[in-house]
């Protein structure tokens, strides 16, 4: 006996009846933690707490035998051989980062991510296109701040433009020197040369330190685990996820005065 | 003058500032806004071990500032639990948490938790439960703990044995295992490093032989 021949009508009637029928059979996944969720959709600073930072493995320092005295004031106590950084300290210094970036934000600051760890590339990418900053993710060149006419000359790059058919082009121009209004740098030990040129130009910075790194590295430091990956995803995520805001608060007001203005 | 002095950075700046070419930063107003800490000052920690606080003199003194190692109730049980079963050790485990509140969704009142894989983690948790609310001493509420960790450990296994054989009756074929793999590959290593060692001597027969020795009587 052949199937009887379906209009298209009828077909999609089916599949919408089959996909009724099937969409409440299996198990609702509880909420659970995902590494790319995190980097593509931080959580914001409101959701910020002690739990969070936690679950992150932030209070976790380093070895007790290669610790830097100065940042006792950071550590809890040690256990397993290892010292544990007080959450506490961590929640205050990162909130005094979150306002700093809030302010830089403000006045339409330019701010630049730093990680050149193995898997920070992600991150330290999506958090500066979401501030509107720059990134960098390999390696730092010496000189880019202190010798940036050389340095920053011999990267290349020219400035594109549309023409009138809306295709992009290359012209003579080439963009000039950049400096940073504020660096977030993940890792500062493995960056000590971006710590000291920001240092030398005046450039205020933000870091993560952890129990074996000078605290005096940077302008703003952030006691908590740099080894952990989830910690600097979410550190970056914060950070990036409040100048965001920020641009975003701006262009609120823009689109109001827009719809006051004359016609 | 230390080399990494980046807390001082309006210090620094405004001796810059005092150049007539030297232009107002973008980040200035908000560094003055909220300064960052200039000296980081050692802190007095707590003791948690009264008997550190016998020292005297410099060691004390020096004491003060040292971190205290931290010491929780759960570590003389979790340490008798893994020496009593050391091969719980051996099973794999997720130490990742999904958010910093995942004990909360713990009920300590029985064993099994939907959210959480059995593990001597476990039985730590309820023997702390056992002895909070039904004012149990240590030694019983660790023994009825353990009783029934083995209790579920020996469910699972009965699980997964009716799951492997109505898998096997239904039509499913399990190959060989991992550990089975690697034996396979391991003896397959060591039997092709035998023959080429075998044919390495046979080739240095000479290199290896003493010429003195008459290597015609030991053929026969």
């Amino acid at each position: 006996m052949l199937s009887r021949k379906l209009s298209p009508e009828q077909l999609v009637a089916r599949r919408l009846k089959i996909r009724d029928w099937n969409h409440k059979i299996g198990a609702v996944v509880a909420p659970h933690y995902s590494p790319t969720l995190s980097i593509r959709n931080p959580a914001p600073p409101s959701q910020l707490s002690l739990p969070l930072l936690l679950s992150s493995g932030a209070h976790l320092g380093h070895s007790t035998s290669i610790w830097n005295p100065y940042t006792q004031p950071f550590i809890y106590g040690k256990r397993e051989g290892i010292h544990i950084i007080s959450l506490d300290q961590t929640m205050v210094y990162l909130r005094r980062a979150i306002s700093v970036v809030r302010s830089i934000a403000k006045e339409n600051g330019i701010i630049l991510f730093i990680g050149t760890r193995n898997g920070q590339k992600d991150s330290v990418v999506a958090a500066a296109k979401r501030a509107r900053g720059y990134h960098i993710f390999d390696r730092w060149l010496p000189g880019l701040l202190t010798n940036a006419r050389e340095v920053q000359g011999k990267l290349g790059g020219s400035i594109l433009c549309k023409d009138n058919r809306g295709k992009l082009i290359q012209t003579d121009k080439k963009p000039s020197y950049v400096f940073p209004d504020l660096m977030v740098i993940l890792n500062p030990l493995e960056n000590k040369s971006a710590c000291l040129e920001a240092q030398k130009t005046h450039v205020p910075t933000i870091g993560i330190i952890d129990t074996d790194a000078d605290p005096r590295m940077v302008t703003y430091p952030i006691p908590a685990n740099d080894d952990s990956l989830r910690c600097t995803d979410l550190i970056a995520g914060l950070l990036s996820r409040v100048a965001e805001q920020e641009y975003q608060k701006a262009n609120q007001a823009f689109e109001k005065d827009k719809f006051t203005l004359p016609l | 003058m230390p080399k990494f002095n980046a807390n001082g950075l309006l210090r620094s700046f405004a001796a810059e500032m005092k150049k007539p070419w030297t232009a107002e930063s973008l980040w200035y107003e908000t560094v003055a806004k909220h300064p960052p800490t200039f000296q980081y000052a050692r802190r007095i920690v707590p003791l948690y071990d009264p008997n550190k606080v016998k020292s005297r003199g410099k060691r004390l003194r020096k004491s003060m500032y040292q971190p205290q190692e931290i010491q929780w109730p759960e570590d003389k049980l979790r340490k008798r639990f893994y020496r009593d079963h050391p091969w719980e050790l051996a099973r794999p485990q997720i130490i990742a948490e999904n958010d910093g509140n995942d004990q909360q969704y713990c009920d300590w009142s029985h064993m099994d938790q939907p959210r959480k894989a059995l593990s001597g983690e476990s039985v730590v948790q309820r023997t702390l439960w056992l002895i909070e609310n039904s004012n149990m001493p240590v030694e019983n509420a660790y023994d009825q703990a353990r009783k029934e960790f083995y209790h579920l450990r020996a469910e699972q296994e009965i699980q997964q044995r009716v799951a492997h054989d109505q898998a096997q009756a239904l039509g499913a074929v399990f190959t060989k295992s991992d550990l089975e793999l690697g034996y396979e590959m391991d003896q397959n290593a060591l039997n092709s490093w035998f023959d080429n060692a075998s044919q390495y001597a046979e080739a240095n027969r000479t290199k290896f032989t003493d010429p003195s020795v008459d290597i015609s009587k030991t053929t026969q």
